[in-house]
């Protein structure tokens, strides 16, 4: 992939245009990243977080406080889940719980349990558990 | 083509369950009907001893579901835990509910290791039965999950 970088003074905003063979999912999860909406997170006392959604593995609420977790880091978030959800929406984000959104790129495996819920594997080998009311949602966000 | 097949599949067989379920609801209803009405009367319009056999076995198995399968209490417990306090449970109450059978665990060491090793046996079974649903569940899942990973990597 060629990347071209043009100076123009001229210009009121930042203007980027990406020229493509097709529209997939690739250059949409650039369009996604580039958008500064999508990739600043408020972190505690209002200070901006900058995360590749990509590198998200999870985010969870915690006693009213919401966590995003990446491969190694733990960031402590002042948006709501709901807003990440929505805001993440576009992406390959999928609510698993009440109090938990993954990322359905970093799941490893899947297992079923006896009270038909579901036990995710995440690729970090952190295992979450996916309410069974959510399943079917699951299955269709996969196979779609 | 297979996907649209799959999913007409899956109506009917709703469709089927929803109708099966109907069934067994309004003829235990009536059942139940029947076994008030003998029990009030003092007359006999039913065998009423294998109809209160039946609700135990009914209640045994509704209580395991319950216990087991479902989060409606003991939500914090886990589901391995729950299985082996009602298999437990049932191994013991079972001794009393055979005590007056020739088959008594409790009169000798003979009857109690056979009645044990079947009671093992049936266990080891259910086991296994999970095990292989697990595995194909899963291997569902893992398919799924990796063709959905690699068509956006």
């Amino acid at each position: 992939m060629n990347i071209l970088v043009v100076e123009n003074p001229s210009l009121s905003t930042d203007e980027l245009q990406i020229h493509c063979k097709e529209e997939n999912e690739k250059v949409r999860d650039i369009v996604n990243f580039v958008s500064t909406e999508y990739s600043y997170f408020t972190g505690k006392g209002s200070s901006l977080i900058n995360i590749n959604p990509m590198d998200i593995y999870y985010i969870q609420t915690t006693d009213k406080k919401t966590f995003l977790y990446t491969i190694d880091d733990m960031y402590e978030i002042s948006e709501k889940l709901y807003q990440l959800e929505e805001k993440l929406s576009k992406s390959h984000f999928f609510r698993i719980s009440k109090d938990t959104v993954v990322n359905l790129m970093h799941i490893k495996s899947v297992h079923p349990q006896l009270n038909r819920n579901l036990l995710v594997v995440l690729k970090s080998g952190e295992k979450l558990i996916m309410s069974r009311r959510y399943v079917s949602e699951f299955r269709s966000k996969l196979t779609k | 083509m297979r996907k649209m097949f799959e999913k007409k599949s899956n109506e009917k067989l709703e469709a089927l369950g929803k109708v099966l379920e109907q069934f067994i609801f309004l003829y235990g209803l009536l059942m139940i009907f029947a076994l008030i009405m003998s029990l009030f009367n003092g007359k006999t319009h039913i065998a009423t001893e294998g109809m209160l056999q039946l609700a135990l076995y009914i209640s045994i198995a509704a209580l395991g579901v319950i216990v087991c399968l479902t989060d409606i209490i003991f939500s914090k417990v886990s589901a391995k835990l729950r299985l082996i306090v009602y298999g437990s449970f049932i191994y013991v109450s079972s001794f009393a509910y055979f005590k007056d059978t020739a088959i008594n665990p409790l009169q000798n060491m003979t009857n109690f290791l056979l009645y044990t090793g079947n009671f093992a046996v049936v266990c080891a079974f259910v086991i296994f039965m999970w095990t292989m649903h697990e595995n194909s569940v899963k291997k569902n899942y893992d398919e799924m999950i990796s063709a959905y990973q690699s068509e956006r990597e």
